[in-house]
């Protein structure tokens, strides 16, 4: 190759590993998050996360609650936040930029009116265990409100200066102040005392100290104005200054958190730049594809160990802890076939465009030369050994080492004792390795420098020869998962296989490898996840909150999790809990579609993922909490007024209309929180839903407690949940007390009601064998033989002198006793008829007694249709005839009169000679039945000379 | 009228300088330097055009025992450009040099300078920076040398267009930098 043609590929190719060096870093995936800006010019302060776990922004508007799905804004009239803190009794304070001070108290923004308060900007606000509130201010020290007393740090106290950017709870004790004139040490017994300055005399490197915090270790970190970071170790009393940290070239520091593994420093102008574990290097963060921040204002880690920034006026999340993304030049973007990782740490990957490397974090990924000889559109498969040689397989072309020594390449192929050209997995363990091919597996064992192969075939007992995948137990057991032959063990008796397991299709095996308890994981084309624990097999789908049956790649990592890929996303399998965890695209791994081999763990237990563009590092972690998404009782409304969350709330039976405000806090993709409710006394069953406001209509009185689950991966085993009770009254009429006063009421009634028909019945019964004596007398009267006689004798003795008269009077007699046949049955008659009847028989007295019976009648027309029963005056007079002598001379006079709603009936008397048996029943008859009928009594009045009988009308 | 001018500055832009002096204190005190011919520089380095622009009248008094400082200067002293054009549009359209005629620094200096003893003495000055009205604080990093009797300040620093509502049409972006490029340097002469 002429020198001139070499000199410009040999430029460009000197200019991609230096354009790389900065975009290769690794960066957690920045998801923006809108700010809705409803008002003009929104200037973003300050972010902070409360013990509900609501996210809280301050801006120049005021503060707004975050819940992953809108923004709350808190109305007032504040001036710019420029600090946020909760009490320890979990109440949000703000501090504003023209220094007044503001609280929450149910939702609303109130003025604290303690008196003073700064007129100068609040920097931060902090309390301490006493829950006194210790304020930072920019021009007038330090402020300490203990209820109402006010207390002040200035320079006159010793304060370094009344310019304060940073406050720090460092313990129980200290308070550590950030000003221009280096940290103050502050004890915080009784008023608060300086009581050490901290500056650049005693070894801080800088004095300009804007931002402190505290990291997990009890380091003090510094943020400087000029000189970047540094910490403090307390117990010995001594600045440590990472070393990398040294010629500091991002000038000023907002803001440091310390996370788990590296310290993130917020700057001002350079983005943030990332302190790498055990403090050995430092590299701006440059998320490529994310943002590319300048001026980073705030750093916030929540309590889902997510990060969240403002920076250049934009809100952004990243879920850093789990994921870290490497991105690719662009240059040499393409599938990535392999990817290995060796004992060093030195990340090995091949794809179309060839073979790269990169050594450690915060090296750029480089191309390898060397490999020329390999033609890398046919590599399937990668290994680093265990003395850091690697093996690299192909289709067709057989195995090749690169040696690690001395960077040569030596081919092996069947011609070599190979089985099979088409290498689809290396794998190993010390100086046993496996080759899974197309035509049956090898082991090789490479303690020397050639390897000896030793072939296994389906005369050997395997059960396919395409070998898709193997790997190696904690017991030294290989496992096979095949093409036609499902998984088979081989340990020292020989070959195992297992039958192939329901729901999966030809026993085809893509991947197999085993967690730390020793289970044995498997996949095969959209079979789900399969375990096999020894005794017997485990399948688990979408039904069980696997993503996508659709696995593509599988492998356990060493803190008890299996990591698979879909076309899609990500998705961590908790072994104990059997819980998955699915990440998409809010992680940035949308259409990731990792190819094979494009998986490998680190010997320090980092697993890497290899895309097209980027390459995946995921940390494992043994926390599952971290996955559950947060769950709060926003609000609960009755006819969708705020009623507050109090729980144990009593209700009217008219204020049952009731609705429940929840929220599942998963900032990193809100959309995937799902909710199962119930409430217990309204039904038995748990409802699935999305909303996350439910509402009873109607409920009816009684005792209900509501419960929510919130997960983000349908599955809601161990997931967070809260319940609420509360109780809608009876109405009163439904209450016990009620009820037992109406009942007691009714019965009462009925009993009444059952004796007076008792009564009823019996006064019936009465009257009706009083009618009937009544009759029995009438016709025992009647049918008297006297009066038949009589009749008879006087019959006879008109007879003959007046025919006619005779006629008429037998005409009476029986119109008599027809009238009297007629009434009888009857309870009541009018009066009227009764007189009418009464004159029948007098008639026919008269044609006997002629004067000697006179009759009175004095009736009212107005009683003639009053009622009363049959028969009683022809009795009344009856017994008067029976009773008394009648003679010429003593004529028997009978008055039938009407006064004052009474019918008299009265007769003179005239003794008879003899005496006539009185047997009284005619009259005591009477009586009754008048008594019964109309309630009222009959008087009779019996003197010397006139027997008076009154009936009431 | 530079008298005039020089009391103009003070009572319009050096509040903070005037409250660093008491009435009493006179200009004759030794603590106080001032030098009314200090240099600024400023430069926008656009993708389609570089633009620099130069003024000596910047007024700057330094306070020796105070370590307090303030700088300021006419915007129309600014000679330069690349053209008359762009020279009218710099005062008329972007700095509004009519309504905001000054701008000025005024502050202390952070770190501790021995103004008695010859050396370099890197500095940070923190003060508020006044252009077009708008008031940013600002800690700019510079460099103090002290020799026999000379005192020299130099401090070179951005200003961003956006921190002092400076608005530029978008169109001119390419040939208007966001980051203005700013050069200062001054002689203190002590009597």
């Amino acid at each position: 190759m002429p020198v001139q043609k070499i000199i410009p590929v040999f430029v460009l190719l000197f200019y991609g590993i230096l354009s790389s060096a900065e975009l290769s870093a690794q960066a957690p995936f920045f998801k923006n998050i809108s700010y809705e800006k409803e008002k003009k010019n929104v200037k973003l302060t300050k972010i902070f996360q409360d013990h509900n776990g609501y996210i809280w922004l301050g801006s120049n508007y005021g503060v707004s609650r975050y819940d992953g799905i809108s923004f709350k804004y808190l109305e007032s009239d504040s001036n710019e936040v420029s600090a946020l803190a909760e009490s320890n009794d979990g109440v949000l304070w703000m501090g504003h930029k023209n220094g007044s001070i503001e609280f929450l108290s149910q939702n609303e923004v109130k003025k604290y009116k303690a008196g003073a308060h700064p007129s100068v900007a609040v920097t931060k606000i902090v309390f301490d265990k006493q829950n006194r509130l210790w304020l930072g201010s920019y021009g007038e020290g330090i402020y300490c409100y203990d209820r109402g007393n006010i207390s002040r740090i200035t320079t006159t106290e010793g304060l370094a200066d009344n310019n304060v950017y940073d406050l720090l709870l460092v313990n129980d004790t200290t308070i550590w102040i950030a000003t221009d004139l280096g940290v103050s040490v502050c004890s915080i017994n009784g008023k608060g005392k300086i009581i050490q300055l901290l500056n650049e005399a005693s070894g801080l490197p800088d004095n300009i100290v804007r931002t402190l915090n505290k990291d997990e270790h009890g380091y003090i970190w510094i943020g400087m104005q000029d000189k970047g970071v540094c910490y403090y170790d307390i117990s010995k009393k001594a600045f440590l200054i990472p070393p990398s940290v040294n010629g500091w070239p991002y000038r000023q520091v907002n803001k440091i958190l310390p996370m788990k593994r590296e310290v993130l420093i917020a700057t001002d102008e350079e983005g943030i730049v990332e302190l790498h574990p055990n403090l050995s290097s430092l590299n701006k963060m440059s998320p490529a594809k994310a943002r590319s921040f300048q001026s980073v204002q705030e750093l916030l880690q929540d309590n889902k160990e997510q990060v969240w920034v403002i920076a250049d006026n934009k809100l952004s999340l990243a879920n850093s802890n789990r994921f870290q993304l490497i991105e690719i030049p662009i240059e040499w973007q393409s599938p990535i076939k392999a990817i290995t990782c060796d004992t060093s740490g030195k990340l090995w990957f091949v794809s179309e465009k060839g073979f790269f490397s990169k050594k450690n974090n915060n090296e750029p990924i480089v191309q390898e030369t060397g490999f020329q000889q390999v033609d890398c559109k046919t590599v399937v498969s990668m290994y680093a050994d265990t003395y850091n040689d690697l093996w690299i397989g192909t289709y067709n072309n057989g195995l090749y080492k690169y040696s690690s020594v001395n960077k040569l390449l030596q081919h092996y192929t069947t011609a070599n004792g190979l089985i099979d050209n088409n290498i689809i997995c290396i794998t190993g363990r010390g100086n046993e390795c496996w080759i899974g091919t197309l035509g049956g597996a090898t082991k090789m064992d490479i303690a020397g420098e050639i390897p000896v192969f030793t072939n296994f075939s389906e005369k050997q007992g395997l059960r396919s020869s395409f070998i898709y995948d193997i790997s190696i137990d904690y017991n030294n057991n290989k496992w096979f998962a095949s093409d036609g032959g499902g998984i088979f063990r081989l340990d020292n008796s020989g070959f195992h296989s297992y039958p192939p397991v329901k729901g999966t299709d030809k026993a085809i095996v893509y991947a197999i490898t085993q967690d730390i308890y020793g289970n044995t994981w498997f996949m095969g084309p959209n079979s789900g996840l399969i375990k096999y624990d020894g005794e017997k097999f485990t399948r688990f789908t979408v039904r069980q909150g696997l993503h996508d049956n659709d696995i593509l790649n599988l492998v356990a990592d060493t803190k008890g999790n299996l990591l698979l890929s879909h076309p899609d996303g990500l998705e961590i399998f908790n072994v104990q809990k059997e819980a998955f965890h699915f990440f998409g695209a809010e992680s940035g791994f949308e259409g990731i579609r990792p190819e094979l081999n494009a998986f490998c763990v680190a010997t320090t237990g980092e697993i890497y993922i290899g895309c097209a563009n980027k390459i995946i590092q995921y940390y494992p972690s043994s926390s599952r909490s971290n996955f559950l998404p947060g769950l709060i009782l926003k609000d609960v409304q009755v006819f969708f007024q705020s009623v507050g969350t109090n729980d144990k709330a009593v209700f009217n039976y008219d204020e049952n209309h009731i609705s429940f405000d929840y929220a599942g806090l998963w900032y990193l993709n809100p959309e995937a929180v799902e909710y199962r409710y119930q409430l217990e006394g309204y039904s038995k069953t748990w409802i699935d839903t999305r909303d996350h406001l439910v509402t009873f209509p109607n409920l009816p009185a009684g005792k209900y407690t509501f419960r929510v689950l919130a997960s983000v991966n349908n599955d809601f085993r161990n997931a967070p949940s809260f319940e609420y009770h509360f109780t809608v009254l009876k109405p009163f009429w439904k209450t016990w007390w009620f009820i037992t006063l109406v009942t007691a009421f009714i019965c009462l009634l009925i009993y009444y009601f059952i004796r007076l028909s008792v009564r009823i019945a019996g006064l019936k019964q009465e009257r009706e064998s009083q009618k009937l004596l009544s009759q029995l007398n009438v016709l025992k009267n009647q049918l008297n033989p006297h009066f038949l006689f009589n009749s008879f004798n006087t019959l006879l003795n008109i007879i003959d002198k007046d025919k006619k008269s005779a006629m008429e009077f037998t005409e009476q007699l029986s119109d008599f006793y027809r009238e009297v046949m007629i009434v009888q049955p009857k309870e009541l008659i009018t009066l009227a008829d009764e007189l009418k009847l009464l004159a029948h028989y007098f008639y026919l007295q008269q044609q006997r007694f002629g004067k000697s019976l006179q009759v009175i009648l004095n009736v009212g027309d107005e009683y003639m249709h009053s009622m009363i029963p049959p028969l009683v005056l022809q009795m009344l007079a009856e017994n008067a005839l029976k009773h008394n002598s009648i003679s010429e001379n003593h004529p028997l006079i009978i008055r039938i009169e009407t006064a004052q709603r009474h019918l008299l009936v009265s007769n003179n008397i005239n003794k008879h000679g003899g005496t006539v048996q009185s047997t009284g029943i005619g009259l005591e008859n009477i009586k009754q039945r008048i008594l019964m009928l109309t309630g009222k009594e009959v008087k009779v009045i019996h003197t010397e000379d006139e027997f008076t009988v009154i009936i009431p009308l | 009228m530079p008298a005039k001018f020089y009391i103009y500055l003070l009572y319009s832009a050096f509040t903070s300088l005037m409250a660093l002096l008491s009435p009493s204190v006179s200009f004759s005190q030794s603590n106080l330097l001032v030098n009314k011919n200090g240099q600024v520089d400023f430069m926008s380095d656009a993708p389609l055009e570089i633009i620099r622009a130069h003024s000596d009248e910047v007024i700057g008094a330094i306070d020796k025992s105070k370590n307090s400082f303030a700088f300021g200067l006419h915007i129309q002293s600014f000679k330069g450009f690349n053209s008359d054009l762009q020279r009218e549009h710099f005062h008329e359209n972007y700095m509004e040099t009519e309504r905001y005629p000054v701008a000025s620094f005024s502050g202390k200096f952070i770190d501790p300078v021995d103004f008695n003893t010859n050396g370099i003495y890197p500095v940070r000055a923190k003060g508020n920076l006044q252009i077009h009205g708008v008031d940013k604080e600002r800690i700019i990093k510079g460099t103090i040398t002290v020799k026999n009797n000379v005192i020299t300040i130099n401090a070179s620093f951005i200003v961003s267009l956006e921190d002092h509502n400076i608005k530029v049409p978008r169109i001119v972006y390419q040939k208007i930098a966001q980051q203005i490029i700013v050069e200062i340097k001054s002689n203190f002469v002590t009597p």
